[in-house]
């Protein structure tokens, strides 16, 4: 018989397990499996937990600092690290600009940077889209002028997750209006405490404040910030993009979403109800799992052949397109299968307790409206097709 | 009445002006409820259902219409319980008499009436002489704190149903929440609460057949608010894909684009065809074909509202998901329908 892994894998996914088990505080994961979301502390405690075992940069490579896993491996740790309940690592920095730094950086630059990130000493966010430019990244604004040592950038950002948090930015910048408009960007790291930088929430319409809006004004940044070359920017930011979208097939997610599910299905006021017993219901649980199980191991196939060095379809924009589907249909289905009791989002007349101070069912319809950015952000699933057709049929 | 369905009575245009103008602009953020509920009872929207000689248009199309607007216009308000249901069901029954006091106190918005729609804990009711004592509860009753009545029906000790119109003084609030649709919902809690018969308004099979009634006209009505909460998504949805630009060319040039708008005004129009006949048929003698249309009604309106409010936030692309734009709210609200009613399945697994 065949089987998805190997003994040498099972018994990785058990050393996971078992160091998970042993070093996630319980009642951040218990505040995990009950859907809460992970505040910039848990983060930092998790990931620094995971940096002392060498595994604050778990998707490096050995010379970088990383474990060295193999796409298998890699595959594994994150599925472990979802279904115990522990936070996601902060991906800005480990998944999307260390690489960047790795691929085109100076070696200054990756010994003063890459450290730092594994460390989560530099927590991180990504200074991409702005007003006029979201889909349509390449006509970006913001405008990056040498002087001297330093390029002035003026202009903003928007949706950028975090930066409120966040002790760094990595941003695409115009360092010229001349010729193709992708040639005139470049790639700038910048530290968030310099003078000029302004971030304004923008709260969305389930009540949380993740993303803003980050305002430049004549803010100085080194030229050794500049990550490659003057006009390098777009190689380094479609790099960075295709990495981004692959970070995001894991079913991790929808896995321990649907225990959730199972879970809350089978306790308290909701199991007189007794929804498992509905056909109808049954059948639309059993189609989530069995399409999570099958984009999950076309994910693990994709990662296969990654590590026999081939490549095989559209990894990128597919699990883009699959993965934020499903995490949403997954929180839709909680939220229908817990119907009135996913009703109430605050008290009457209430302050800001904590939604799970009005039941555990509290952040459910949050959630769900909160995921509806899964299928916008990172390249939109729409742009995810236009790239999938433009490769099928040129 | 002779009335046609699909073919508009008069009165229904003037009354969706009067209220267009009334109503705050969809993209604004929502009215004081109480500001709101005066300027509604000043017009004269909270008596349309009631017959003509109160001051109404004796008429469940023309509710839908008053829900429509507020729904197309985000505005909050206890209508749907208090004017589309308790009120009407006030005006249909035999002792309609006695009890038109109260249906003009709720047509001039003086009183507030709402329905404990979920009948999922026990709420008992024992008789003793002409006084009717309950005990129980009922949870997220729709402006369950605000209301002066609330509707419930409970059951006696011999397993027949009772309608009682509960005043505001025989139940105590446990605790107000506000849904994720915006609106604010109350648990309610009778302990030995005494009431007089004339608070009771059924009593067995015929306490049944009201209250499937009160049901259906408070889903078919709630039907009619998300067609006019679709509208502003569509309508919201339609401008922005022509003035937004992305790679030199308006969303709305872009053929995928095209194709996803136009699944959602077709799933709208569906929508409203369904909660137009639903609505004629909310007073018609047959409960069976009442019952068809509604549940048809839920099936479709369901499917569309899950449908365009998706789409509506995905087409707008990261503005969709700021608060700032109206479009989240609206998605919001469209959330009611599966949450208090259920989702399609419902109708599906009849
Ligand atoms: C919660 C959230 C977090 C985010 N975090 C960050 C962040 O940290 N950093 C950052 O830089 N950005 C971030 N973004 C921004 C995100 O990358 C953009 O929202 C996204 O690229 C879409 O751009 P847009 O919002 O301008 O929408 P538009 O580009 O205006 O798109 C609107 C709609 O039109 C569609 N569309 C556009 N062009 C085409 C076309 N040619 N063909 C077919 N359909 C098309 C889109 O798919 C979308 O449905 C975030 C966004 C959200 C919602």
């Amino acid at each position: 018989m065949a089987t998805l892994f190997s003994p040498e894998e099972d018994a990785f996914r058990a050393e996971v397990r078992s160091f998970i088990s042993e070093k996630l505080p319980a009642d951040l994961r218990d505040r995990m499996l009950s859907g809460g979301r992970p505040t910039r502390d848990d983060k930092v405690v998790w990931t620094r937990i995971l940096h002392q075992r060498g595994w604050g940069g778990y998707s490096w490579p050995k010379e970088f600092g990383g474990p060295g896993f193999t796409p298998v491996q890699r595959y594994i740790f994150e599925d472990e690290i979802w279904q115990a309940g522990a936070p996601e690592v902060v991906p800005f920095g480990m998944k999307m600009v260390a690489p960047v730094i790795m691929k085109f950086g100076t070696v200054a630059q990756k010994e003063y940077f890459l450290p730092r990130i594994t460390s989560l000493e530099h927590y991180w966010c990504q200074g991409y889209s702005e007003p006029g430019a979201g889909s349509d990244l390449a006509s970006l604004k913001t405008r990056a002028v040498r002087d001297g040592d330093h390029y002035i950038v003026n202009g903003q950002k928007i949706w950028t997750t975090e930066a409120h948090e966040a002790d760094w930015i990595f941003c695409l910048v115009r360092t010229s209006t001349q010729g193709r408009k992708q040639d005139g960007i470049s790639f700038l790291l910048i530290d968030m405490r310099t003078p000029g930088i302004t971030v304004r929430p923008i709260i969305t319409f389930d009540g949380s404040h993740e993303i803003n809006e980050t305002w430049f004004e004549n803010v100085r940044v080194p030229v050794e910030n500049l990550v490659g070359e003057e006009g390098q920017g777009w190689t380094c930011a479609k790099y960075l993009l295709e990495k981004e979208r692959l970070n995001f097939g894991g079913m991790g997610f929808c896995k321990r979403e649907l225990a959730r599910l199972k879970r809350l299905a089978a306790e308290g006021a909701l199991a007189e109800r007794r929804p498992l017993d509905n056909p109808l219901f049954k059948a639309r649980l059993n189609a989530l799992e069995m399409r999570v199980r099958a984009a999950d191991l076309t994910n693990l196939r994709f990662l296969r052949a990654e590590q026999r060095g081939e490549a095989v379809g559209l990894p990128a924009p597919y699990l883009k397109v699959l993965g934020s589907h499903l995490h949403q249909d997954v929180l839709e289905l909680q939220m229908r299968m817990l119907g009135p009791d996913a009703l109430p989002v605050s008290l009457a007349g209430g302050g800001n307790e904590p939604l799970d101070a009005i039941s555990e069912y509290a952040n459910v319809a949050p959630t769900y409206c909160n995921y509806r950015k899964t299928t916008i952000y990172a390249g939109s699933n729409e742009i995810q097709r236009n790239i999938a057709a433009k490769s099928l049929l040129g | 009445m002779s009335d046609l369905i699909f073919v508009p009575r008069e009165e229904y245009g003037l009354l969706a002006d009067t209220l267009g103008r009334l109503l705050p602009e969809p993209s604004s953020p929502p009215k004081d409820c109480k500001a709101l509920w005066a300027d509604l009872a000043q017009s004269g929207a909270l008596a349309v259902g009631l017959p003509e000689d109160e001051g109404g248009l004796d008429d469940a199309r023309a509710v839908s219409v008053v829900a429509e607007q507020l729904g197309k216009h985000g505005a909050v308000s206890p209508f749907v319980g208090s004017s589309a249901v308790v009120a009407r069901l006030l005006a249909k029954l035999p002792f309609a008499a006695a009890t038109a006091d109260l249906r003009a106190r709720l047509a001039d918005g003086s009183a507030v009436a709402a329905v404990a729609l979920l009948s999922d804990r026990p709420l008992h009711v024992t008789q003793a002489g002409g006084k009717f004592t309950l005990n129980g509860a009922r949870r997220l009753v729709p402006f369950g704190a605000e209301a002066d009545h609330v509707l419930v029906e409970g059951v006696s000790s011999d397993k027949s149903r009772l309608l009682v119109l509960a005043p505001k003084s025989s139940y105590r609030v446990e605790r107000a929440v506000i849904g994720v649709d915006g609106c604010p919902y109350a648990d309610i809690v009778f302990s030995d609460s005494a009431v007089g018969g004339e608070h009771v308004l059924g009593a067995g099979a015929e306490a049944e057949r009201l209250w499937a009634w009160c049901g259906d006209a408070y889903l078919a009505t709630l039907c009619a608010d998300a067609v006019g909460a679709m509208t502003t998504l569509v309508r919201m949805t339609g401008d922005y894909l022509k003035v937004r630009r992305q790679f030199g060319a308006p969303l709305s040039s872009y053929q995928v684009l095209q194709h996803r708008f136009v699944d959602m005004d077709m799933a709208l129009t569906e929508s409203r065809t369904v909660a137009e006949w639903a609505a004629g048929l909310l007073d018609a003698d047959d409960d069976r074909e009442r019952r068809q249309a509604v549940a048809t009604t839920h099936f479709t309106v369901m499917r569309a509202a899950t449908k365009i409010s998706q789409d509506s936030v995905q087409l707008h692309g990261g503005i969709g998901m700021a608060q700032e734009t109206a479009v989240g709210r609206y998605f919001k609200r469209l959330l009611a329908l599966p949450l208090i009613f259920g989702d399609e399945d419902i109708p599906l697994a009849v």
